[in-house]
């Protein structure tokens, strides 16, 4: 799961299957504990069997939901590795690009992140698919652009 | 039509805030619209959809749509189709079945990019059944050379495993070679992927150490790999010994070496889990993380202290060192790092610096809130308690400490403060004086009282009175402690701290009457063993007769606020102890000063009991604890456990009363209804099988009124008392007293045994399906997975296997041996679970209904899986009808997990109507009665079915489903059949429902049994008897033919206990017992209804089974 937060929910991502009654509980919850905790503190929390963690890029929470045995540290750097790609494809990213391009957050985040595993570490691998991708759904004769 | 594009529609939410919800179902209506349109207009319909949905709404009415965008020929929609898939679909949604083939279609693409939507939608949504039916091609696909492809591929096998377990096996080796890809990506997923498998089950995945090891000293400087890595050897070392060894070098060097915090962190607790007995390595841990817990970003600290915890469950010295870095962030300003250190704090205790930490942290409950507040509390307590008390120096500190946390308000620790009370003050004989007074004191604390709720703080004040009555040979003003005990605010508090207050209030009032006839030299044996152990001299003001006179004018003035009060237990003990008194007052009067003897009452010890005793108890030789106590009434009785106990108490009850009326003489004046709750009293409290009295209450009772009763004197050592076929291991030792340390055990108690605790812990491993599968095993001929192929393929194979068949069978005849074998086709398999109860049925003729009782039809015992078997329904007058029937169960199709209880049962009635007269008969109708329509309803258009006309001699058969109402039982079905000759025709025919319908096979576990058990005071109970037969061909008849499962069978063969459940959650319980020619079922179920019927139908069914014999 994961989910950047900003009192009302910019993005959310899910990599187990719960109901949409459940997410929208689970959803609740955690931004109430995330956004109730006050800065300067660690960016730990425990909840049920899991363990939250997130981190705050301006207006925005990266909130990640993992399991207990999960790094902490390294979930840290996923978020950060995540920010640093958007930034760089939508060039100095702000709230107002993931709102109005949310499905290309989406795209990115897949490019990142599958069934809850890391994909790929390169920044410009992934940012040379999204622009291939991209390219390809504006001009749809452009079949075929290799690797 | 005008039309929203994506933009409008986020910008349209925003300037609606306040009526969102109204925008947004506008905007549906008109996605909805747009729906009906082309394929472009149709995506961005989903586009605005899959936004909405992002929002909490719910779009599943659109999954279809979804589905269609996802298979357009546009890439630019199909890649709308497939966010929103990944969005919204879920392991419910139907329609992800109709994507099957276009997902595989599109992973398989010419164009890459399809494939990685198909590869990522798929790893979003897959379901078991996508799993399976794509499973074989991804495995396919594990050998692209595409990378991008294969990296996506590997990482939806991890899904595709966790859906589909059976696919490990085969894909297992691709997966494998991925581990030495070339390209770093592939590898780096295939690490990823096998690390999550390993979490499961390592032991499959030892194999690949050498590779891995490779991969861990070959550096790449990809370093979140590296941590997949270190993570999967801290799963695997475990299991192999010889790895942990091989690791330490690499480990070190990267501990000492790396840059990255997160990988140094990962390699700490790999050390911690996969080699912790290598020292030197753990101390370079140990120091690298005081160096985390002592950096300044909160992160690294929290986590710091995180590992140090997990070091110091192996090595709690190592980690006392660091013992002020930690004390230091008991400080912090963080609350998660305050409760970490405190979690450690187990570990740094000493008896030295005990007292320090534990003002520390109670000056910190002064600022602490909430839960936190409440974990102080407990830690504290917790950190004292530690090895029963071993680093407590100073006792009476000790009890001030929990004085003081007992004033920390809102605490809900009120109980476990309690419980350390009396176990210090019981433990510790020294520090009793001391806690005597405080508990006096606390005792008239107004404080605790102010909040008085069960659970609450003032639970104190339950371990303060007794602490106060048990040793009330410390007491020095008796009339103060009393005052406290019966101030008119006691009355506010949980009843069963007000009971407490009324019997210790006697036991004071006990001792101090006895001290004042001794003239301080008192009986209190307490006190003599005091002087024994010279210890602390009792210092008391002399107690004489005119505070003994204050004593009672205080219980007298104050008890009958309590002997009114509205809790029961508490009227009780206030009424006991007011009669006591009263006895006592008699018994002066007349001369006789019993104050000794009343103290003597509560002379006796009390030692703490071990928490094993109740298990070590020793079942005394002969003693069944399955057998009933009294032989089980044959006939069927409504069990009624009142009545046996009366039966064989009666003598005692008597003997009760002829004491009340003895000691009852003087107080002829009071009330009735005190008299007759007395002699309740009284009466429980020689009834050894009532628990409601307290041990104490019942002994006083029978002592006291010993020398009045003629009755013999019950021995000393009773023995483990048996209540209800359990034992009571609270059995009192004589007295003895004990050190700090010892807990009471029963006598014999059976050696040590019980350590199955620590040794489940192992298996406790989460055990499923993908942990169960061994990789390493060769694959073999049943790993085949399910490949989708066209229709026509599968026909001509079918075709051809029935060719063979039929060539096998011609064969055999030829062969004509008796041996040969014809391939059997279980045609009839659909009929199961037949049963044949008798057949009732009511004849009539000319719209007359007599009814009359038919005899039983002598009907053939129905096999499992066997042909259709009519079963004849006799017909008592009425020339025109032979009928014969055939009932079975509809087996239905496997419910979604949603509705695990369906509200219908489907059955299936054949029924066989044959006209024997020789008339023509005509409108031959089968009706269900009218009273039975709202449980049974039919499949089809009406409630009858019709026939028509029934030629003279002819028969006809005609089938039926019904559907049975699941909320109750239904014991037969009844059908009116009409018809016309020269006269009209009715009849009423019953057919019986064989009670399996409705059972549902339940297999449970001995202990659920006894918990179902222990509930069945409410239940109804029945029993039959039957004519011998084994107990092993019962549990084989009930399991066959009523789905009633055995659950715990005697090895002697001569008992066992049987559950079931019906499909409506009621629970049938039952023990069979086969003795002296006869074997009796004792049935117990929530329903009573239930129950007489299974006493009908079991009693039928093996009287046919005696009869087959």
């Amino acid at each position: 799961m994961l989910q950047p937060v900003q009192g009302k929910t910019r993005l959310t991502k899910w990599y187990s299957s719960f109901t949409n009654k459940e997410k929208s509980r689970f959803t609740r919850e955690v931004s109430n504990m995330v956004l109730n905790r006050p800065p300067k503190l660690c960016n730990f929390l425990e909840w049920k069997e899991y363990k939250i963690i997130f981190k705050r890029y301006a207006s925005l929470y990266f909130v990640v939901c993992v399991d207990r045995t999960d790094n902490e540290l390294i979930v840290l750097e996923t978020i950060h590795h995540f920010v640093e790609i958007l930034d760089r494809y939508f060039g100095n990213v702000c709230e107002l690009d993931l709102i109005f391009n949310f499905h290309k957050a989406y795209y990115i985040l897949d490019e990142l992140i599958m069934a809850g595993e890391l994909q790929e570490t390169s920044k410009k691998t992934v940012l040379r698919i999204m622009a291939q991708q991209d390219a390809q759904q504006e001009n749809p004769s452009e079949h075929k652009v290799d690797l | 039509m005008f039309e929203r594009t994506l933009a409008d529609l986020v910008r349209g939410i925003r300037n609606h805030k306040k009526n969102e919800d109204k925008f947004i179902s506008q905007c549906i209506q008109e996605i909805k619209e747009e729906l009906r349109g082309d394929m472009s207009k149709k995506a961005l319909a989903i586009q605005k959809l899959t936004y909405i949905t992002m929002l909490g709404y719910d779009i599943s009415w659109a999954s279809f749509n979804i589905v269609e965008v996802m298979s357009s020929a546009k890439f630019s929609s199909k890649r709308i189709g497939y966010l929103a898939a990944s969005q919204s679909f879920h392991e419910g949604t139907e329609v992800i079945t109709l994507a099957t083939n276009q997902i595989r279609k599109d992973f398989l693409s010419n164009n890459q990019y399809e494939a990685y939507l198909a590869l990522n939608c798929l790893s979003n949504i897959c379901t078991p059944d996508l799993a399976r039916d794509l499973a074989n091609d991804l495995i396919t696909l594990l050998s692209t050379q595409k990378t991008h492809i294969l990296k996506r591929t590997i990482l939806v096998m991890y899904k595709v495993f966790l859906r589909y377990p059976e696919a490990l096996r085969p894909a297992f080796p691709r997966l494998k070679e991925k581990l030495e890809d070339p390209e770093p990506a592939v590898m780096s997923c295939a690490v990823n992927v096998i690390c999550e498998l390993a979490r499961k089950n390592p032991k499959n995945y030892l194999t690949l150490a050498p590779v891995l090891f490779k991969i861990l000293t070959n550096s790449t400087t990809n370093y979140w790999m590296y941590i997949k890595i270190v993570k999967l050897f801290g799963a695997l070392t475990p299991l192999e010994p010889r790895l942990g060894k091989k690791l330490i070098d690499p480990l070190t060097n990267i501990i000492n070496t790396s840059s990255s915090m997160s990988l140094l962190f990962e390699c700490i607790q790999t050390c911690i889990i996969g080699i912790p007995d290598n020292l030197p390595l753990m101390k370079l841990c140990i120091s690298k993380l005081r160096t985390l817990i002592e950096h300044p970003d909160q992160n690294l600290k929290y986590l710091g202290l995180l590992a140090l915890n997990n070091i110091m469950k192996i090595y709690p010295k190592a980690v006392s060192e660091h013992r002020e870095v930690v004390l230091g962030c008991l400080d912090d300003e963080d609350i998660s790092i305050r409760q970490r250190a405190l979690d450690l704090l187990s570990g740094m205790v000493t008896k030295k610096n005990l007292p320090d930490i534990a003002a520390k942290l109670l000056r910190h409950i002064e600022t602490a809130e909430g839960s936190y507040r409440d974990r102080i509390v407990e830690k504290i307590v917790e950190l004292c308690a530690l090895g029963t008390y071993q680093y407590v120096t100073d006792f009476e500190w000790y009890i001030n400490t929990l004085i003081q946390l007992s004033e920390v308000s809102e605490t809900a620790h009120g109980p476990l403060i309690a419980s350390q009370l009396l176990d210090v003050t019981i433990r510790v004989r020294v520090v009793r004086s001391y806690a005597t007074k405080q508990m006096i004191a606390l005792l008239k604390s107004p404080k605790l009282m102010a909040n008085p709720k069960e659970g609450g703080i003032c639970e104190v004040l339950y371990a303060a009175a007794w602490i106060v009555g048990e040793f009330a040979a410390y007491v020095n003003n008796p009339v103060e402690s009393l005052e406290a005990f019966l101030q008119p605010r006691v009355s506010v508090l949980p009843a069963h701290v007000q009971s407490v207050y009324m019997l210790n209030a006697l036991k004071v009032f006990a001792h101090a009457s006895a001290e004042a006839a001794t003239g301080g030299e008192h009986a209190g044996a307490i006190t003599q063993e005091e002087r024994d152990d010279q210890t602390t001299v009792v210092e008391c003001t002399p107690v004489d007769a005119s505070t003994v006179e204050e004593c009672l004018a205080i219980l007298h003035a104050r008890l009958p606020l309590f002997t009114q009060s509205i809790h029961i237990d508490v009227q009780e003990r206030a009424c006991l102890v007011s009669e006591i008194l009263k006895f006592y007052g008699t018994m002066r009067d007349q001369g006789n000063d019993i104050a000794g003897e009343l103290v003597t009452l509560f002379t006796e010890a009390l030692n703490p009991v071990a928490p094993k005793a109740q298990k070590k108890v020793p079942v005394p030789e002969g003693l069944d604890l399955d057998a009933w106590i009294n032989d089980p009434k044959l006939q069927v009785v409504d069990s009624d456990t009142e009545d046996s106990d009366s039966d064989i108490f009666g003598s005692r009850v008597d003997a009760g009363n002829n004491g009340t009326n003895d000691s009852g003489d003087e107080s002829e004046r009071s009330f009735d209804i005190s008299r007759a709750k007395e002699e309740r009293i009284q009466r429980n409290a020689s009834n050894p099988y009532m628990l409601g009295g307290g041990k104490k209450t019942q002994k006083s009772i029978v002592d006291e009124e010993m020398t009045h009763i003629p009755v013999a004197a019950l021995p000393a050592n009773l023995g483990p008392v048996i209540v209800g076929g359990k034992m009571d291991a609270k059995k009192k030792k004589p007295k003895k007293f004990t050190i700090d340390t010892t807990t009471e055990m029963p006598e014999n108690a059976r050696p040590d045994s019980d350590d199955e605790s620590s040794s489940s812990l192992h298996s406790k491993r989460k055990q499923d399906a993908l942990s169960s599968i061994n990789i390493n095993e060769p694959l073999t001929a049943s790993d085949v997975l399910p490949v989708a192929r066209h229709r026509s393929d599968i026909q001509r194979e079918k075709e051809m296997e029935r060719e063979r068949e039929l060539a096998a069978q011609r064969a055999a005849k030829r062969g004509a041996s008796s041996s040969a074998k014809s391939p059997q086709s279980p045609t009839a398999s659909v009929y199961t679970d037949i049963t044949s109860p008798e057949v009732q049925a009511k004849g009539g003729k000319k719209s007359a209904k007599s009814k009359s009782a038919a005899a039983p039809a002598p009907a053939p015992v129905v096999v499992k899986k066997a042909p259709a078997v009519y079963l004849p329904i006799t017909l008592e007058n009425c020339e025109y009808f032979t009928l014969s029937f055939e009932l079975t169960k509809v087996d239905q199709p496997p419910q979604p997990a949603t509705s695990t209880t369906s509200a219908t049962v489907p059955i299936k009635l054949s029924l066989k109507v044959q006209n024997k007269s020789d008339e023509d008969l005509s409108e031959v109708l089968f009706t269900l009665v009218e009273s039975q329509k709202d449980k049974i309803t039919v499949t089809g258009k009406s409630s009858a079915f019709d026939i028509g006309v029934l030629e003279a001699g002819s028969n006809t058969t005609i089938s039926q489903t019904f559907n049975l109402a699941t909320n109750t039982i239904i014991p037969q079905l009844t059908l009116k059949l009409t018809g016309t000759s020269s006269e009209s025709i009715d009849i009423d025919i019953d057919i019986p429902i064989p009670m399996s319908f409705f059972i549902v096979k339940t297999k449970i576990s001995k202990d659920k049994f006894a918990e179902i058990l222990q509930k069945s005071a409410s239940m109804a109970s029945a029993s039959v008897k039957v004519p011998s037969i084994t107990i092993q061909k019962a549990i084989e008849i009930l399991a066959d033919q009523l789905n009633i499962e055995v659950v715990q069978c005697h090895p002697s063969g001569s008992t066992a206990s049987f559950y079931a459940r019906t499909n409506q959650n009621q629970h049938i319980a039952m023990l069979a017992k086969d003795r002296d020619g006869v074997t009796s079922f004792d049935i117990k179920s929530s329903d009573s209804s239930l129950a007489q019927l299974l006493v009908k139908q079991l009693s039928t069914l093996f009287l046919k089974q005696q009869q087959l014999n």
